[in-house]
Formats: structure tokens, C-alpha cells, sequence
């Protein structure tokens, strides 16, 4: 139970994801099979529906999207700063600091991670572990949107009796860049709003906002 | 997909063979119903009777290229054919399909059988 309580936060966003993609597919199909009568042809299963193109085209372009922002967010708050902002470092810690500051070297401490400790190469890797496994994690998923969003692109096509593309060609087009920038915007307009809002607005009780009695200039400071 | 290949493939290689062999009701079995009923509607008579007189140059298959559930299948004769995925096998939606001006991929083939 103490587990339980101590892991609740992953537990329950990863309950709601799973929840919220199993929704996905079954109003996804739903909508797929309405778009299908309309045009005259036949409805498919879920079982195929969930397996083809259409949908996971739409599960990637969101996906990208969310680790483009963390990628973005994680790296601009090394050097970028706004004060009174609970996203942001404090004014005078701009940069990557120090290794006292980032208790590396002589001030790692016995429960440091392994490879905090371990120097070299493999700190230099860690150090920067987060955002790189997250700009990866957006590579990739964005390489995925625009091969099933080809696929999806060309579907329709042939359904109009028009030519498909290839990769290239469909990376170029207003379909792969409509998508993207559609899902972009929504982040960092997130991203903004958080940033900003949490300078005046509060929450109480959240690690993501200041405490109800911290003033508007304290930045850095959560509670 | 090597099954929804396959299944593409003798389709069209059916309908082929049945206008070589003018077997109208042989090459409109292998129609969606919507193109059978577009043909009829517009030409005033019974599919497998106006099937095989249309202007189509169909040969060998060149070219298939699938996607999700509809595809393309380029014919060597200079026809194309496009294909949707019923719920009883892949079926011609579009057949005897010719490029406009060209091969610009944002503007349809002009069809002598379409749905």
C-alpha cells in the first residue's frame, strides 16, 4: 500500500493514458467507419482499424509533439529564465552550473547515481540523459507520423483516384506539415501558459505551483 | 499485408483476363458494388454488358502499391486501377483510370468505370 501511495503519480497519469488511448481507438474506429459509409465503402473491425495506418498516425502526431515540448522545455530552462515563474531557475543560475551545484565530482554523495559517480564519458552521457532520450523519443515518433501519415495520405488518395507519394515527397506536403504545426502550437502555448500563469496564480498543495503565500517575484520556488 | 497483396493481385489479374476473353459478368464480379452501380446508372444498361466495350487498356500488372485499405495498381498497358477493401475481399473501385495532363498528384485520373 505505502508502494502504492509513494508511486501514485506515475500509476495514476499511466492509468489515464491507457485509458484515454483504449477511448481513442474505440471513437476512432467509430469515426473511421462513419468516414468509410460516406464514401461508399465498407466498415472494418477494430482489430484492423487498430492496426492500420489511421490510427496510429494519430497516436504519433500527438506523441511527437508532447516530447518536441519536453525536449524544448527541458533544454530551454538551462539557460532561458523568467522570473517568478515556478518553470524557471532562480535569475542567477543560468547555464549548467556548477559541479558543486550539480553535486558532481568531488561533491557527488554515496546515493548519487552510478554513472553521477563514475566520471568521464559516462557522466558527461548522463548529465544529459533526459533530454536526450526525450529528443530521440520525439525523433522517432515524428519518423512514425510521417510514415503512417503517408500511408493514411495515400489511402485517401486512391480513394479519389488520385497518385500517391513517396516518403519525400509526403514529408513536403500541407497533410504532414498541418499536422504538425496543429499539435506544436497546442504545446507551447501550454508550455507559455504554464510558465506565465504560475507567477500569479496559485495552487495549493501542487509541486507544480508556488505556495499560496510565496509573492509574485519568487521564482524557482515550489511547494 | 503480403495476404492484401496477394489478394490485389488476382483481382486485377481476374478482371484482366475476363475483358481478354470479353467476359463482361466475369470482370464485374471483381467491381465494388458502388462502381457497378455507377456504370449501370450512367450507361443505361446491365454491367456485364457495357464492361467490356469501354475504352481500357489494361496488360500486365506493373505496379501495387497498397495503403490501408485502399490501393493502386498501375497496368502495363498504360491503365490504372484503384482498389478498395470490402468486406468481402479487395474489389475495383476505379478501373481503366488515365493520368490528366500528365501525372500530377493532386488532381484524380479520369476513369472509364469509377464508383
Amino acid at each position: 500500500m505505502r508502494k502504492l501511495h509513494e508511486h501514485s503519480l506515475s500509476i495514476g497519469f499511466g492509468v489515464l493514458f491507457l485509458a484515454t488511448l483504449v477511448g481513442q481507438a474505440l471513437v476512432g474506429h467509430a469515426d473511421f467507419n462513419h468516414d468509410q459509409v460516406a464514401h461508399q465503402s465498407d466498415t472494418v473491425s477494430l482489430g484492423r482499424y487498430v492496426t492500420s495506418s489511421p490510427f496510429w498516425v494519430d497516436v504519433m502526431e500527438n506523441w511527437q509533439s508532447e516530447y518536441l515540448q519536453f525536449t524544448l522545455f527541458i533544454l530551454a530552462t538551462v539557460w532561458l529564465l523568467q522570473r517568478g515563474s515556478t518553470e524557471s531557475k532562480e535569475l542567477d543560475k543560468a547555464g549548467p552550473e556548477t559541479d558543486e551545484q550539480q553535486r558532481l565530482g568531488e561533491h557527488v554523495s554515496p546515493d548519487s547515481p552510478t554513472w553521477a559517480k563514475a566520471g568521464g564519458w559516462r557522466t558527461h552521457l548522463y548529465s544529459n540523459s533526459l533530454l536526450l532520450v526525450m529528443a530521440a523519443i520525439f525523433v522517432l515518433s515524428w519518423l512514425a507520423q510521417a510514415v503512417t501519415g503517408r500511408i493514411e495520405y495515400n489511402a485517401r488518395q486512391y480513394d479519389h483516384q488520385e497518385d500517391g507519394l513517396d516518403l519525400v515527397s509526403y514529408v513536403g506536403t500541407s497533410d504532414f506539415w498541418n499536422r504538425t504545426l496543429q499539435n506544436w502550437q497546442s504545446e507551447f502555448l501550454a508550455v507559455g501558459s504554464m510558465v506565465v500563469l504560475s507567477i500569479y496564480l496559485r495552487q495549493r498543495g501542487s509541486a507544480e505551483s508556488k505556495p499560496v503565500g510565496a509573492p509574485h517575484s519568487a521564482t524557482g520556488v515550489e511547494g | 499485408m503480403g495476404d492484401d497483396r496477394e489478394q490485389v493481385r488476382s483481382v486485377v489479374e481476374a478482371y484482366v483476363a475476363a475483358l481478354e476473353r470479353d467476359d463482361g459478368a466475369g470482370a464485374c464480379a471483381q467491381l465494388t458494388p458502388a462502381a457497378r452501380e455507377e456504370l449501370e446508372s450512367s450507361s443505361g444498361m446491365q454491367c456485364r454488358e457495357v464492361v467490356t466495350r469501354l475504352d481500357q487498356q489494361p496488360g500486365a500488372i506493373a505496379a501495387i502499391d497498397i495503403a490501408a485499405v485502399n490501393a493502386q495498381v498501375d497496368l502495363a498497358g498504360g491503365d490504372t486501377a484503384f482498389l478498395a477493401r470490402e468486406s468481402e475481399g479487395w474489389r475495383i473501385a476505379a478501373a481503366g483510370c488515365r493520368p490528366e495532363q500528365g501525372k500530377p498528384a493532386d488532381r484524380p485520373y479520369a476513369c472509364e468505370v469509377q464508383a
